[in-house]
C-alpha cells in the first residue's frame, strides 16, 4: 500500500487515466483540483483585494492499496511538495 | 425453535476491534471485515467527538443511540478548521455542505452568498448549497468551532483539519461468514437500517457469492427515499420488489424472506409483498455477507442497528414479530 500525490494538465486528462485502470484497480482517488497555494486577501465587506494563487495542474491523491509504486504511466505525473496542501486523515 | 436459534449471523453495534466488526452470532467466521485507509472520527456514548483508528469500525452515537456509521469518502475543504478566520475555497458548481459548532456564523461570499448562524457550543448547524465554479469565501464571525465544507449534498462526520485539506476514506465493510453459515436455498435477510441521506446513489448490502451474478439484497436505491428487495440467480432477477418511504433517514426493520417460489417482504411489522414463484440457489451457493453488492461496487454507506441472517424461511407471524418495532 502506497500513498502517492499527481498533477494532472487538467481534469479530462486525470479522469482518463483514471477510467484506463479498469474496474478492478484496488486504490481510493481523491479529485483534488487546483490547490489554493497562496490564500487571496479580502476588505471587510468580503470583496477581494488580492486573487488567491492556485497550483497550476489539476491534483489527485491515491492510496494505491495493492501496489507500492505508481502503476506504469503514472510516474510522470508524480509530485513530491514539500508542503502538502492536502493529507489523509 | 425461537428466532435467534434460527439465526446464523447477527450483527449490532457492539464489540469491534481493528479490522473487525464482531458479530454477536456465528462465532469468528460471522465477523466483518473493516478496511478504510484513513482515521475518522465519531460520537462517542458521551456525545464527544473523538478520533477513530484506521480501520476501525465506528460505533456513532450522534442520536444518542449506538449505530455502526459507514461513509462515503469525504474531504473537508477547510484548510484549518479550528481557527477563525477567512478561507479560500476553489469550487465545482456541485452541491456543497457547510457546517460547524458554535454560537457564530460563517458568511459565504465569492462563488454563493449566504450566512450560516450557529445554535450553540454542542450543536451542529449545516447549509447545503450550490454555488458557481471559482474561490468560494467562507468568512467567520464570533464562536465557530469544527468547520466543514464537502462537496456533498449532505454532511458527514468531522474531518479535523490544521495546515492542509483532509481526506477521510470510506469504509468498506465486508467478508462476513462462509459457505456453511448460510442456507442458500432459503432464509431470512433481515436489517434495521437507516440511510445517511436521501440521495441518488445505490447503496446496496446483502448475500453473495463473491460476484454480482448471485446475490440477495437490500438497497436503498437511486431514487429518493427508495427500498429495494432483490434476489438474482445466475444473473437472472428471480425477485425485484421496490418500496418507497416516507424518509429513509430514519430508521426501519426490514426483511425479506426467500425461498423457492416464495419471496416475503416485511418492513416495521408490515407485509409488503408476497410473490409465489421463482427460483433461488443450489446449495452452498450464497458465502458471503457483505455492506456491497458482492463485488465490491455500490457499498452501504449508512446506518446500521442490527444486520442479521436467518437459515429459514419464516411464517408470517415470526416475520412480523422480527420486523415490529
Amino acid at each position: 500500500m502506497i500513498y502517492l500525490r499527481y498533477e494532472f494538465n487538467d481534469k479530462e486528462q486525470a479522469d482518463t487515466k483514471i477510467e484506463a485502470l479498469g474496474e478492478d484497480v484496488n486504490a481510493a482517488f481523491i479529485r483534488l483540483n487546483k490547490l489554493v497555494m497562496t490564500e487571496g486577501a479580502y476588505d471587510s465587506e468580503g470583496v477581494e483585494i488580492t486573487a488567491p494563487i492556485l497550483s497550476l495542474g489539476y491534483a489527485v491523491d491515491v492510496l494505491w492499496r495493492d501496489l507500492d509504486a505508481s502503476p506504469y504511466g503514472w510516474k510522470t505525473y508524480e509530485v513530491t511538495p514539500t508542503i502538502p496542501k492536502h493529507k489523509l486523515l | 425453535m425461537s428466532l435467534l436459534d434460527k439465526a446464523t449471523i447477527i450483527t449490532t453495534p457492539t464489540a469491534h476491534s481493528n479490522g473487525k466488526l464482531h458479530s454477536i452470532k456465528g462465532g469468528a467466521v460471522a465477523d466483518f471485515d473493516v478496511v478504510r485507509g484513513s482515521a475518522a472520527t465519531r460520537v462517542n456514548a458521551e456525545g464527544l467527538i473523538e478520533s477513530v483508528a484506521i480501520n476501525t469500525p465506528r460505533i456513532d452515537y450522534t442520536t444518542g443511540e449506538g449505530v455502526i456509521l459507514t461513509e462515503p469518502q469525504s474531504t473537508n475543504l477547510i484548510v484549518n478548521s479550528e481557527l477563525n478566520n477567512v478561507e479560500n475555497i476553489l469550487v465545482s458548481a456541485v452541491s456543497h455542505t457547510i457546517s460547524f459548532y458554535g454560537t457564530g456564523s460563517i458568511t459565504l461570499s465569492g462563488t454563493h452568498s449566504a450566512t450560516l448562524v450557529g445554535t450553540g457550543a454542542s450543536d451542529r448547524v449545516s447549509l447545503t448549497f450550490t454555488p458557481t465554479a471559482g474561490t468560494l469565501i467562507c468568512t467567520d464571525s464570533g464562536s465557530v468551532d469544527k468547520k466543514q465544507v464537502e462537496e456533498l449534498s449532505y454532511s458527514t462526520s468531522y474531518i479535523p483539519t490544521s495546515g492542509a485539506i483532509t481526506t477521510r476514506l470510506g469504509d468498506v465493510v465486508t467478508g462476513a461468514g462462509d459457505v456453511n453459515t448460510f442456507n442458500s436455498t432459503e432464509g431470512v435477510l433481515y436489517a434495521e437500517i437507516a440511510s445517511l441521506t436521501q440521495d441518488d446513489t445505490y447503496r446496496l448490502m446483502g448475500l453473495n457469492d463473491g460476484s454480482a451474478q448471485n446475490r440477495i439484497n437490500i438497497t436503498y436505491n437511486n431514487e429518493t427515499n427508495e427500498l429495494v428487495f432483490y434476489c438474482s440467480v445466475n444473473n437472472l432477477s428471480e425477485f425485484l420488489f421496490t418500496k418507497t418511504l416516507a424518509d429513509t433517514t430514519t430508521f426501519h426493520k426490514c426483511a425479506l424472506s426467500y425461498k423457492s417460489n416464495e419471496f416475503k417482504v416485511y418492513i416495521d411489522g408490515v407485509q409488503e409483498n408476497v410473490q409465489l414463484s421463482g427460483s433461488v440457489y443450489p446449495a452452498n451457493t450464497l458465502d458471503t455477507l457483505d455492506f456491497n453488492l458482492g463485488n465490491g461496487a455500490f457499498p452501504f454507506y449508512g446506518k446500521t442497528k442490527c444486520i442479521a441472517v436467518l437459515k429459514e424461511a419464516l411464517s408470517d407471524e415470526e416475520l412480523t414479530c422480527l420486523t415490529t418495532i
